[in-house]
């Protein structure tokens, strides 16, 4: 009976151990601060750290537009008529007409081979899987939160976070980790590696106005 | 908007992603490096220094002032790129950045497009 009653009272003892607990309660608190101080450290330094807990809100990456965008056509504002100064288009107030502000003060107007800023950059709704390098494919493909996305950015690097590389005497090139996948890699790039996913939002302006916006993987140019 | 073949050179160092696709100018036929992502322009392959700014709204032609966005500038075709001697410089081909033209609540952006041609004349339209 003595040797059956060993073997049991082993394990108890280790469990009595104080080493063996506080080492036990070590551990469990630096996961615990890990989880904590993640975001923040991504955040801070920009690194792509692994992560214990799944967001929610991550979807699985798509190729094609979502039932989302149904969704959000529904929702967008009417179309307005373009005379009217200071009209709404979902988030989007035209200050001028065919110029329209943010609510974070962002411009955009006419240009690029879209016509329009806006749907320069709302091209990146939607991947391209022939577009030559990496196509940055926002993963909620509305127009509204696309606009909202931006303006977060742009708020953050007017805090100062922001990697400012690229940035040159003509335009402001504004690399912002959102601390969450805002997209993923599309384009030729992004076919072949899987389609990455990304935490960065890059932002390229004219003082105040957009020249284009589109997630990115990683900040460095 | 329909896609477009681009044949490019590298990849802009001014956005970091964007293609830089080979531009023959509608007025002078002249050859432009420009990116597809920022507009950025170069006027050889090797996309030496500082890019060029162009006006966001017409993307003018340094040499002749027509227009490199709008037709007839285009795309360089194969058969160019003999033509410009820079078919060496070329380092792959692909569709070029395509408007959003099914989904994604593009209100704005399609009644932006009506009035492209006519608001040139705007604080922010008409920017240098």
């Amino acid at each position: 009976m003595r040797g059956h009653s060993s073997p049991s009272q082993g394990p108890v003892d280790r469990r009595r151990n104080p080493t063996v607990r506080f080492i036990r309660l070590g551990i469990v608190l630096s996961i615990v601060a890990y989880v904590c101080i993640q975001p923040w450290l991504e955040h801070r330094f920009g690194w792509s750290l692994p992560s214990f807990i799944e967001r929610q809100d991550e979807l699985p990456e798509r190729d094609e537009p979502t039932a989302a965008v149904d969704d959000q056509e529904i929702k967008t504002a009417p179309r307005q008529s373009s005379t009217d100064v200071s009209t709404v288009v979902g988030q989007l107030k035209e200050i001028q007409p065919n110029v329209f502000e943010s609510p974070a003060g962002l411009i955009y107007t006419p240009g690029s081979q879209q016509g329009h800023r806006l749907k320069h950059v709302l091209a990146h709704a939607q991947d391209q899987p022939n577009r030559p390098g990496q196509h940055g494919v926002f993963r909620d493909s509305s127009q509204d939160s696309i606009v909202g996305l931006i303006d977060e950015a742009y708020r953050e690097a007017q805090k100062g976070n922001a990697d400012r590389s690229g940035t040159d005497s003509e335009r402001q090139v504004w690399t912002v980790h959102m601390g969450r996948e805002i997209g993923f890699v599309g384009g030729q790039v992004g076919r072949q590696r899987g389609h990455p996913k990304c935490r960065y939002l890059r932002i390229v302006l004219d003082g105040k106005r957009v020249i284009t916006a589109y997630p990115i993987q990683r900040r460095n140019h | 908007m329909t896609k477009e073949i681009l044949y490019y050179v590298g990849f802009c160092s001014r956005c970091g992603t964007g293609p830089l696709g080979i531009r023959i100018c509608g007025g002078c036929q002249r050859p432009w490096i420009v990116c597809d992502e920022c507009d950025a322009v170069w006027a050889a392959p090797d996309c030496r220094g500082e890019p060029m700014t162009l006006s966001d709204f017409q993307l003018p032609c340094p040499d002749c002032q027509a227009s490199l966005r709008h037709l007839p500038s285009r795309w360089a075709k194969a058969e160019d790129l003999a033509r410009i001697g820079w078919k060496g410089d070329v380092v792959g081909k692909g569709e070029s950045l395509t408007g959003n033209s099914s989904g994604a609540g593009l209100d704005a952006g399609d009644h932006c497009a009506e009035k492209n041609d006519t608001n040139n004349s705007s604080d922010y339209g008409a920017e240098s």
